[in-house]
């Protein structure tokens, strides 16, 4: 992570009376570096929507392209109707001027759909998902790796470990098919797709967190592992400090840094939607739009998914930063 | 959707249409229960089609669709016609409706499907491989010598790659020829379609009417569907005087001599197999679905047979 430090001055919380629900736990001197890093996101957000913008346009095949032909005329004439005409830096002037207004077009495969919509309908399912398997990730993966790390080189240890690995490795179209086979076919306790109800959230929820819960755990139990033979934790266990207090209180705080970092830009991946487990699930989230959205060279769909995923991993990613700094007293977010 | 006003919904108040993209997310819905109709045959893994035949919930039906080969005509080595014939003569079509599609689909001799009223295509090409190695040795290529390297192209499925594959596997046992695959995405492929940008390509065509003519017109001269570079005054004019031709008898013959051009002896393409579309519900629940040509269901006419008893 690129985070300049320095030392804080006293390292004391100021509480601003008029502060929101959030902004109480921000110590006056990361203001500067929250303005700094919102200020330099808007460039960053502009270079990534131009270039999505072009490489879409640059990719070979037309968005109106079908099995059927389609006639030349035809053609230019639905280019010009969606803006899709002239030279390409006049095409991305004209569509960045549209989303500067809020305006991100229309879907060019689902037509008669603003890609606003369809991103108002998809996001928060995918949201709803992603979270819940975000939970999933950092609630078992953690209380997983500490437990590895406290029984490391023993049976237990050896047993999470190959847990971890065997998640990781097991690729979710494997999986996915897998746990609807075994949990809608065979037991008959859960419904094999849909979206809907608290039951059919269950398992792609579950197939989305797997793999992530595996690498929590491995990032957890190695900075764990690291800070339990750190001099500190030494002298506590010196002074007669019980076992899972030394690792719950003393331990992990530290020891989750490494994760706090990972977790930003995992939240935006696991909140985006992913195109297989929407898929084998029959959920229709973002992903499988953003995916298809490439194939078809939808291009306003393509460059406002991009434009979401990309203000999301901008957010996880200042978040992460402030939890470190919130973690660790020693690290400030200096100018 | 939900029945409004006055629109006779046949029974039915409200159908919700789930949009699954895979096969074999759709089957597990449909044998769960939490999906009474599938419509279509993408909707069932190709791979379980040979053990769904016989059973009550299984209607599978003829389809106004070919899935076929193209040739580049405008490139060497297919240029010359005896090449485009010679090819298309050693393909053992049976082995790739029994092996690959599985889903009883009748092979095609010619490019318009058969049960269209009053038109009868032609009988075609059948496989002659001992004929396809005398064409190919007039062409000048004997047991394939000096044949060029060629591709097959293909948008990406796992269907149309083993097809390529096993059409790739004939060719070079038969013919002694060795082709290459070429795989690209949908839209890629389609500009190379229309750019002329491949040797051979795979395709298919859904019929848009009941009418030999949504299949033949394609391949006028020119035609944005046409997608071979082929060009033939006299199919051209076949099928201008079909247009013209207002007694369908005569018209149907006019329509049968350009298909017999067409599929027997230029061969821009070749014709593999003709789809076949497969519904699945339970016949005794549910009424008012027939297979069709066309695979067109209409809404209204579907009724649930406890409400039709009831009534």
């Amino acid at each position: 992570m690129n985070i300049p430090l320095r030392k804080s001055s006293d390292g004391k919380f100021n509480l601003p009376n008029d502060a929101g629900f959030i902004l109480i736990l921000i110590p006056t001197d990361m203001f500067p570096f929250f303005t700094r890093r919102l200020l330099s996101s808007i460039p960053v957000l502009f270079s990534v929507l131009v270039l999505c913008f072009l490489l879409v346009r640059i990719a070979p095949g037309s968005p109106f392209a079908s099995e059927r032909a389609l006639d030349p005329a035809t053609k230019s004439l639905l280019e010009e109707k969606y803006g899709l005409s002239g030279s390409l830096p006049t095409q991305v002037f004209r569509y960045t001027g549209n989303v500067i207004q809020g305006d991100l077009g229309e879907s060019l495969k689902f037509r008669g759909r603003t890609v606003t919509e369809i991103i108002a309908q998809s996001l928060p399912r995918s949201l709803l998902l992603g979270s819940i398997s975000f939970t999933l990730a950092l609630g078992l993966g953690i209380p997983l790796g500490a437990w590895a790390a406290a029984k490391s080189g023993r049976a237990t240890d050896t047993v999470l470990n190959t847990l971890a690995l065997l998640t990781l490795s097991i690729p979710t179209f494997v999986l996915a098919p897998l746990s609807v086979l075994l949990f809608a076919f065979y037991l008959h306790v859960l419904p094999p797709a849909g979206w809907g109800s608290f039951n059919q959230l269950l398992l792609p929820s579950l197939c989305l967190a797997i793999p992530f819960i595996g690498s929590c755990a491995r990032l957890t139990r190695s900075g764990l592992l690291q800070t339990l033979r750190s001099d500190y934790i030494r002298t506590a266990r010196s002074k007669g400090v019980r076992e899972s207090k030394l690792v719950l209180l003393h331990a992990l705080r530290p020891a989750v840094l490494p994760l706090v970092a990972y977790a930003g830009p995992l939240a935006a991946n696991i909140l985006t939607g992913s195109l297989v487990v929407e898929e084998v699930f029959a959920i229709p989230g973002i992903g499988q739009f953003f995916v298809n959205g490439v194939m078809n060279r939808d291009v306003f769909l393509v460059s406002g998914a991009v434009l979401v995923y990309c203000l999301l991993l901008l957010f996880f990613n200042l978040m992460a930063d402030w939890l470190t700094a919130l973690l660790d007293p020693r690290i400030r977010l200096s100018s | 959707m939900v029945q409004r006003g006055s629109f006779d919904g046949g029974g039915l108040s409200r159908i919700d249409a789930l949009a699954v993209a895979r096969a074999s997310t759709a089957f597990n819905l449909y044998c769960s229960g939490q999906a009474d109709l599938l419509l279509d045959k993408g909707m069932i893994p190709s791979l379980i089609l040979p053990q769904l035949r016989g059973r009550p919930d299984f209607h599978p039906g003829p389809l106004l669709a070919t899935y076929f080969y193209r040739f580049n005509v405008t490139r060497a080595p297919f240029k010359d016609p005896r090449v485009r014939r010679a090819l298309a003569l050693a393909i053992d079509k049976e082995a790739i409706t029994e092996k690959i599609t599985r889903g009883g689909e009748p092979i095609a001799q010619a490019l318009t499907p058969c049960g269209i009223s009053g038109y009868q295509p032609p009988e075609g090409l059948s496989r002659d491989v001992e004929a396809a190695r005398g064409l190919l040795r007039q062409a000048g290529y004997p047991d394939g010598r000096g044949f060029p390297r060629v591709s097959i192209l293909y948008n990406k499925s796992e269907l149309n790659e083993q097809i390529a594959v096993e059409i790739q596997a004939q060719w070079k046992r038969e013919l002694g020829i060795e082709v290459d695959l070429r795989n690209q995405e949908w839209a890629t492929y389609l500009r190379s379609l229309d750019t002329l940008d491949f040797d051979i390509a795979r395709s298919s065509w859904v019929g848009d009417y009941d009418d030999p003519n949504t299949f033949l017109d394609c391949f006028v001269t020119d035609r944005g569907n046409n997608r071979t570079g082929w060009s033939n005054p006299q199919y051209d004019s076949l099928l201008a005087s079909a247009l013209a031709e207002p007694n369908p008898t005569s018209r149907f013959k006019i329509l049968q001599k350009a298909e017999t051009l067409l599929v027997t002896e230029a061969l821009p393409i070749f014709p593999i197999y003709h789809f076949v579309g497969c519904l699945m519900f339970d016949p005794s629940r549910w009424d008012g679905l027939y297979p069709n040509l066309l695979d067109e269901h209409p809404f209204a006419e579907i009724q649930r047979r406890e409400i039709q008893s009831s009534k």
